[in-house]
């Protein structure tokens, strides 16, 4: 099977159509796998499968999201690094650092081993909450914050995130997982409230995509934030 | 004058609010390329003869301080004379950061974009390795992995034992598990004697010190066992199953005693309220001790029965009366209407010796235990009979819930009409 570039986004590589469309990188860390995940061969080339179910981001683009504003010139601050299954992918894709936040040792153990040769992402222990705690790593503007954690608090760390790093009109990316706020409450209450509370901080929302059916009750919000609206 | 303490990969910069540096204390003057690393995580620094220059430079400006983080105020304070203040998300630090290749420049210092990575790579790399290390060393990940082991374990012999009762029974049925209850003495016998022709009273006593009467009664068993005879290598293969059955046994043995000091050490008083096996499930239910130690006492009573717990919170209904506090046996042997009641104690009383042993207190559990058992007493006594249900029900459901029953009660009638309307016209 020959893989062909994505019509809309640089660097990101698909096969088939239909039910047998899957998404692919360009692995720039050859011989290395991070999940599991299946690998194509092309000529000199790795081609790296990139699995919706596992990561929020590949589930966007298979949502039809319009723009994932990462190519090959941004620089990335990701919060909820996890074991580094989208970062690996995120790695693929673009060629500027990467600074990767993960709160707990077991995962960033993980992520360590994971990106011994990804040259270009630096996993930095530390509590996202106080996002002063890793600014002696970070030496240049940030272009997009991605957040994906699971605390009730998510939006104030994404915000209190992008006040500190995030460059004037820079991307939010946010995936929201409902459950992980309230159990109780109504998903698209839940939502709404999130998204308010981008707004009032000065967010522009761009997008907000839907992920199942890849992940339930979780919505991926791409805002694009200005430092001095509020 | 203001000066803002930049931190970055390479070291310390006190910048002004139009970003030209005023002073620094950069890596590359002192050829340390960790020094940034050790500046903020060794009390030490203040040592190295540099710093203390780099100290004596800003006390001689007399500047009004800003930093990032509450360490570098904590590290600068003893030594500097001015005012320090603390603000994270001032815009200099925003702006400044994007352009420190260029502030860098404008100093006589060139790094690469590729250089910069490698040093901020490296310092990160570093202190998460560190904090990886120290949480390795918290003997709650220890308690967690051995308690799960050794839940695993006994949940192996278990099934190992029906399988073993089950093979080895068709040789001698008779060895149920009504005259042998005890699965490593079964175990044993199978392993040594494998042919139930071998099994005599004396060797049972001499190998195995089995009480004189128990022997007998089992030699007599032996003999007029009405079990049909293996084969050599049938019964060598039984024989190879039950020594591996021994050597679980050994090891679940070697592990719970294991857990027991760990646990005895570390967290006497839910030992002595507990024990191990439920102190041990508690603590990875929860975590680590120090999450236990902060949750609310409610927490503690339903932690494990989760699933429950929220399908409650959705439907609205009577939330679960215990989780994994269920196995204490005070609550496992009460009625089923005063184990609320209990659990409710217990969880109060869990919570203050998470608290008290997180934080190193007295020994207190003894104590605890005693009034517990008053307490346990006295709810016995005051429920001894179960509350009358019906009423109980009528009591709680609001007057939106008996609406809704009464819409539910009309839904399923009007069905059943429908129903029976077409049976009748079936019947015609």
């Amino acid at each position: 099977m020959k893989v062909k570039s994505h019509q809309k986004f640089e660097g990101i590589y698909y096969t088939g159509f239909g039910d047998q469309y899957r998404l692919f990188t360009k692995n720039i860390d050859k011989g290395h796998i991070v999940y599991g995940e299946r690998v194509l061969l092309e000529g000199n080339d790795e081609y790296r499968e990139w699995n919706p179910y596992r990561s929020k981001l590949a589930a966007a683009i298979m949502n039809k999201a319009r723009n994932i504003y990462i190519n090959k010139d941004t620089t990335i601050l990701y919060l909820g690094a996890s074991s580094g299954t989208t970062v690996s992918h995120v790695s693929d894709l673009t060629k500027n650092t990467i600074y990767a936040v993960e709160f707990a040792p077991r995962s960033i153990r993980e992520l360590i081993q994971n990106c011994v040769s990804r040259e270009n992402v630096i996993p930095i222990l530390a509590d996202a909450n106080f996002p002063e705690l890793y600014a002696k790593f970070i030496f240049e503007e940030i272009h997009v914050v991605y957040v994906d954690i699971a605390q009730p608090n998510l939006t104030d760390i994404a915000i209190v995130n992008c006040k500190k790093y995030l460059k004037e009109g820079g991307i939010l990316i946010h995936a929201i997982k409902a459950k992980s706020i309230d159990v109780v409450r109504p998903i698209q209450q839940i939502f709404n409230d999130q998204i308010l509370k981008l707004e009032e901080a000065g967010f522009e929302i761009m997008e907000k995509i839907n992920l199942a059916p890849y992940s339930r009750d979780h919505l991926l919000i791409i805002a694009r934030f200005f430092q001095n609206k509020t | 004058m203001k000066g803002y303490i930049l931190e970055t990969p390479v070291g310390l910069l006190v910048i002004n609010q139009k970003g030209i540096v005023m002073d620094n204390f950069l890596s590359e003057i002192l050829n340390d390329e960790n020094l940034l690393y050790f500046l903020l995580n060794d009390v030490k620094i203040h040592e190295v003869p540099l710093f203390s220059e780099f100290l004596e430079e800003l006390n001689k400006k007399k500047y009004d301080l800003v930093t990032e983080t509450k360490s570098m105020k904590t590290l600068l304070e003893p030594f500097f004379q001015g005012n320090i203040t603390i603000s994270p998300l001032d815009s200099v630090f925003r702006e400044q950061r994007s352009n420190l290749t260029e502030i860098l420049n404008t100093i006589g210092i060139t790094y690469s974009y590729d250089e910069l990575t490698k040093i901020s790579r490296r310092n990160a790399k570093r202190m998460s390795r560190d904090l990886i290390r120290e949480s390795g060393q918290n003997s709650d990940v220890h308690i967690i992995n051995a308690v799960g082991v050794l839940e695993n374990t006994t949940k192996f012999i278990n099934s190992y034992a029906i399988q073993l009762r089950e093979w080895y029974g068709s040789h001698f049925p008779e060895l149920s598990d009504k005259l042998v209850s005890d699965i490593e003495l079964y175990a044993k016998i199978v392993s040594i004697y494998e042919k139930r022709d071998a099994i005599t009273a004396d060797r049972l006593v001499s190998e195995l010190q089995v009480k004189e009467e128990y022997a007998k009664e089992i030699e007599i068993q032996a003999k007029n066992s009405m079990g049909g005879d293996l084969t050599d290598s049938q019964l060598a293969a039984i024989r190879i199953f039950s020594k591996n059955i021994l050597v679980l046994v050994d090891f679940q043995k070697s592990l719970e005693k294991s857990v027991n000091d760990i646990l005895k050490e570390l967290t006497p008083n839910l030992f002595v309220l507990l024990g191990t096996q439920l102190t041990g499930k508690l603590i990875s239910h929860a975590n680590g001790l120090d999450k236990l130690a902060k949750m609310a006492s409610s927490t503690i009573q339903v932690l494990g029965a989760e699933k429950a717990l929220f399908r409650a919170l959705r439907k609205k209904t009577d939330s679960p009366k215990h989780g994994v506090i269920y196995t204490w046996p005070h609550i496992r042997s009460a009625k089923y209407w005063q184990r609320g009641k209990i659990s409710r104690l217990l969880s109060g009383k869990i919570s203050i010796c998470a608290k008290v042993d997180y934080f190193h207190g007295d020994f207190i559990g003894d104590k605890i235990l005693e009034e517990l058992e008053k307490k346990i007493a006295e709810i016995k006594e005051r429920f001894p009979e179960p509350p009358k249900i019906e009423k109980k029900k009528e009591m709680g459901y609001s007057s939106k819930n008996k609406k809704e029953l009464a819409r539910k009660k009309e839904h399923h009638l009007s069905k059943s009409k429908y129903k029976s309307g077409v049976k009748k016209q079936g019947r015609r």
